[in-house]
């Protein structure tokens, strides 16, 4: 595995440049960190110092000229074809191929498919690839409402006990109500069922659904005073106006396109012209439309599977939009804890635990995915296989004393959810929690889901009462809990491991191969240019497609 | 009516999958670089990539030399004069008596192999012809016993033959289905698409999970084999596609149908402006040429092109078994859309 080695005398300077970066926004001071280690030397890291492999930048890879007659490639008008489905995903035209005809692929020619429109879209295809963002198997609301087939009354099942006594649905027939508005029901087998009334619901407020009364109750406040929008099981309480507060089979599945297209549009946005690729790691910014605002306005607060408080984004600040404004999008930004797609929710509910976080960034972005040695791990002894933190655990060690580092980063993003653990209500630790956690007190629901408050082994007892993302932490890794993932893309950078394995992955996708032996010098290559060139996506993209690796086919 | 002329067009098309099989494996010669990609018997096996690749210098497919354009005894060819496919070594392999090493390896005069011998390894051939058979020794004159000279000494042993060189390349890939669907619908002017409850869907659309498209949850890593089931899938199509364009096409043109709309590039019907049935020899051969552009992206270089000759070929038998003079340019269509060089680049 290849990365770059930073010469001593330049480490301090080179961490004082990255201390000295408090946001990440500016690539250009990325750029004078990344050249601080023109310094740097890429180096394999098993092997001895002596022989470090040298990439000055006068032996840096320039690709062949278009103009150049390579041996056994394509002909013109096939390169042609070759660029314009890889970089627009369709065939050339036939006045591009008229043209090709009259002068070859020319610099122009390349230059107009690299900055075509379509080209952000390929990109982003590549990189879901890389990513995974697909969520589509999720269901995120246990408050869904539902009917049971047919033309028949919409129901929760979950409040329905609370409602009727059992989890029946209620009678198929227009609901009463007394004097005083008071829903009436009637003993059927020992369960109180009410009728149905008529509701436009919000996902399709043009066709009325039947809906059992009880669960279209429209009251803002429960009998006892709480707000009806946060329960679920409170009789007073249904599902709001238009069925605001609920959940249904069809919104949801809006819902999670919608999050998916989201997901794809701020690559999309990272990769458009004149963005740094960093972009990709540092956008502070949510791509919202109808669905989504909806969702996070009026449904985060009620019965979900996953983990959506603390809101990861300010609810006050998302647009005016209605449920049926699915393509209207309008992008909303974000506060500084954000790291684009490492924490867009789409990543973060396809990676649900941190430590899935980490492994898929070190196998997409970095080429280094965990895995156990050849031969298998060492046999552990009894004492260290009871060692709870797995920085130390024999076997365990030989990838957590990485891995467990690395997944901190996203130590302040619940794990199962998208919710965001803001230091100042989640400080590393509160008095609260520790109090409880040593008294045996009852702990709060948040002292409980966020804090260490029950020691299994004496190793834990020191961490009692800290956020979870602290036990077991080491002094020098509890910065990455308060910089977040932005920290591991920034570090990763000045290692250069990153920029090359960008390169080396971008490079498989063009080539439609695995990288060999032989390519390695020419992908460190592209990865020094790709850094040194402001991490200019479509500048590597450009020294690929130019090789003559890629015009040679067989 | 338009089922019954569907149902001709199908059992017409049938007849020509396996006319073109069986004129392909008699006339085609072997497509070296396409061989990973080509499906074995699908129609249209004969264009190879080679004939892409430095056009203008190693002869392309089906453009054997003559006997006069042979290399004579005592000629060696220079990399601009590689043999043809079938003769060229595959890489890796140790070029033996008989082969000809790649172009760019042409070995030099003192490198030839002797006539009539073969070269073992840690031998070097030094004289000989390549790319020729191996002529009869021609009898020698009895050395003088006082000359005769030992036989080990006659094979000089200095070095391994160097091995061939790989230039760095990538491999031929095939389209994704993304990528398809759009090229299906550049070149013909239609989408692949099939009516469910009422809505036109695209058909790649419904079969992405069989076709191995990933969805990032059960499956993370996208097969762009060109498999039985994707050619399968990829001959449905075409045969859809093909035969509504042309009908399409047909009905616009004698007026009984509203003008074609294209949903893509507007290419044109395939047989162009004219009649189908009413085109000259030059006509059909521009036809030709045009749609390997349309379809392939293969610039003809000349009308002796072996892609030219094949395709042409093709319209001459599929003129010869149908009377409609609109079957040799489906036959074409199909031909093209299911041929490696239109799924794969």
């Amino acid at each position: 595995m290849n990365h770059i080695t930073l010469h001593r005398p330049y480490k301090r300077a080179f961490a004082l440049c990255l201390l000295s970066m408090t946001s990440l926004a500016s690539s250009a001071l990325w750029g004078q960190c990344v050249e601080l280690p023109s310094m740097t030397q890429p180096a394999v890291s098993a092997e001895p110092e002596s022989s470090v492999s040298t990439l000055s930048p006068s032996e840096a890879y320039t690709p062949p000229a278009l103009s150049e007659p390579l041996q056994a490639s394509l002909s013109p008008s096939r390169y042609l074809r070759a660029l314009s489905l890889d970089l627009r995903g369709r065939l050339p035209s036939a006045s591009e191929y008229a043209s090709v005809r009259e002068s070859g692929v020319t610099e122009e020619l390349v230059a107009s498919l690299l900055t075509s429109e379509e080209l952000p879209e390929q990109i982003t295809r590549h990189h879901q690839s890389l990513l995974w963002g697909r969520i589509d198997n999720l269901s995120f609301s246990n408050n869904t409402i539902n009917g049971s087939g047919g033309n028949t009354p919409l129901w929760r099942r979950n409040s329905a006990s609370a409602y009727r006594g059992r989890r029946v649905s209620c009678l198929d027939e227009p609901a009463t109500f007394d004097a005083s508005g008071a829903i009436q029901t009637t003993n059927v087998d020992g369960d109180e069922l009410e009728g149905y009334v008529m509701v436009s619901p919000y996902w399709d407020p043009d066709n009325p659904v039947k809906v059992c009364a009880f669960d279209a109750q429209e009251a803002s406040y429960s009998a006892t005073g709480q707000l009806c929008s946060e329960l679920w099981r409170e009789p007073s309480c249904g599902c709001g106006p238009q069925l605001t507060w609920c959940a249904s089979p069809q919104s949801e599945a809006v819902v999670r396109s919608s999050l998916i297209e989201s997901f794809e549009r701020l690559m999309t946005w990272s990769f458009s012209e004149g963005r740094s690729y960093l972009d990709l790691f540092e956008a502070q910014r949510l791509y919202v439309n109808g669905p989504l605002a909806h969702f996070l306005k009026h449904q985060l607060q009620g019965q979900m599977r996953y983990a959506f408080t603390p809101a990861p984004i300010d609810v006050s600040a998302l647009p005016n939009l209605s449920f049926l404004d699915v393509d209207t999008w309008v992008p909303v930004t974000l506060s500084r804890d954000h790291a684009g797609v490492l924490t867009h929710p789409v990543f973060l509910l396809r990676f649900q635990t941190n430590r899935a976080r980490a492994n898929r960034f070190f196998d997409a972005f970095l080429c280094s995915p965990f895995q156990p040695p050849d031969g298998g791990l060492p046999v552990a002894d009894e004492a260290s296989i009871r060692d709870p933190d797995l920085q130390n655990r024999a076997g365990c060690k030989y990838c957590h004393a990485l891995l467990e580092p690395a997944a901190s980063h996203w130590g302040r993003w619940v794990e199962q959810g998208v919710a965001f653990l803001n230091p100042a209500r989640f400080p590393a630790t509160r008095a609260d929690c520790e109090q409880c956690a040593v008294t045996g007190q009852g702990c709060s629901a948040e002292c409980r889901d966020h804090y260490l408050t029950t020691a299994l082994s004496d190793q834990e007892t020191p961490y009692l009462g800290k956020l979870n993302a602290y036990v077991f932490r080491r002094d020098e890794h509890q910065l990455n809990v308060e910089r977040g993932p932005r920290l591991l893309v920034m570090s990763e950078v000045v290692r250069q491991r990153m920029p090359r394995c960008v390169a080396q992955k971008t490079a498989e996708w063009l080539l439609g191969r695995s990288l060999e032996e032989r390519d390695q010098p020419w992908v460190d290559a592209l990865g020094l240019r790709f850094s040194r060139g402001g991490f200019d996506y479509r500048s590597l993209i450009s020294d690929i497609v130019r090789s003559e690796r890629y015009r040679r086919v067989k | 009516m338009r089922k019954q002329s569907r149902r001709a067009y199908q059992t017409l098309l049938n007849l020509l999958s396996l006319s073109a099989l069986i004129c392909s494996a008699c006339t085609a010669p072997s497509p070296e670089p396409d061989v990973q990609l080509m499906p074995s018997g699908g129609a249209g096996g004969g264009a190879v990539e080679m004939a892409d690749q430095e056009a203008g210098e190693a002869p392309t497919a089906g453009e054997m030399p003559t006997a006069g354009e042979m290399p004579t005894a005592g000629e060696t060819p220079t990399a601009g004069e590689t043999p043809t496919a079938g003769e060229m070594p595959i890489a890796g392999e140790t070029p033996t008596a008989g082969e000809t090493p790649t172009a760019g390896e042409t070995p030099t005069a003192g490198e030839m192999p002797i006539a009539g011998e073969t070269p073992t390894a840690g031998e070097i051939p030094i004289a000989g012809v390549i790319g020729e058979p191996e002529p009869e020794p021609e009898p020698e004159p009895e050395p003088e016993s006082s000359e005769l000279i030992p036989e080990e000494t006659i094979s000089v042993p200095i070095a391994e033959p160097p091995p061939p060189v790989d230039l760095p390349h990538r491999p031929r890939r095939r389209l994704n289905l993304d990528q398809l669907d759009r090229a299906i619908e550049q070149s013909v002017g239609l989408p692949w698409t099939e009516t469910s409850r009422g809505r036109q869907i695209r058909s790649l659309s419904v079969l992405s999970d069989t076709l191995g498209k990933p969805d990032f949850i059960a499956q993370t890593v996208e097969d762009l084999s060109p498999s039985a089931l994707f050619l399968k899938f990829l001959d449905d199509a075409a045969r859809s596609v093909c035969v509504e364009r042309v009908e399409l096409d047909l009905a616009s043109q004698s007026g009984l149908g509203e003008p074609t709309e294209w949903s893509g590039e507007d290419w044109g019907p395939l047989w162009g402006e004219g009649v189908p049935g009413a085109l000259s020899a030059t006509e059909v051969e521009a036809r030709i040429h045009a749609l390997m552009i349309r379809f392939h992206g293969h610039e003809p270089t000349s009308a002796e092109d072996a892609r030219v000759a094949y395709w042409r070929w093709l319209f001459e038998t599929s003129s010869f078994v149908s009377d409609a003079p609109e079957t040799p340019w489906v036959a074409l269509c199909v031909a093209m859309i299911t041929h490696p060089d239109f799924y794969s680049y």
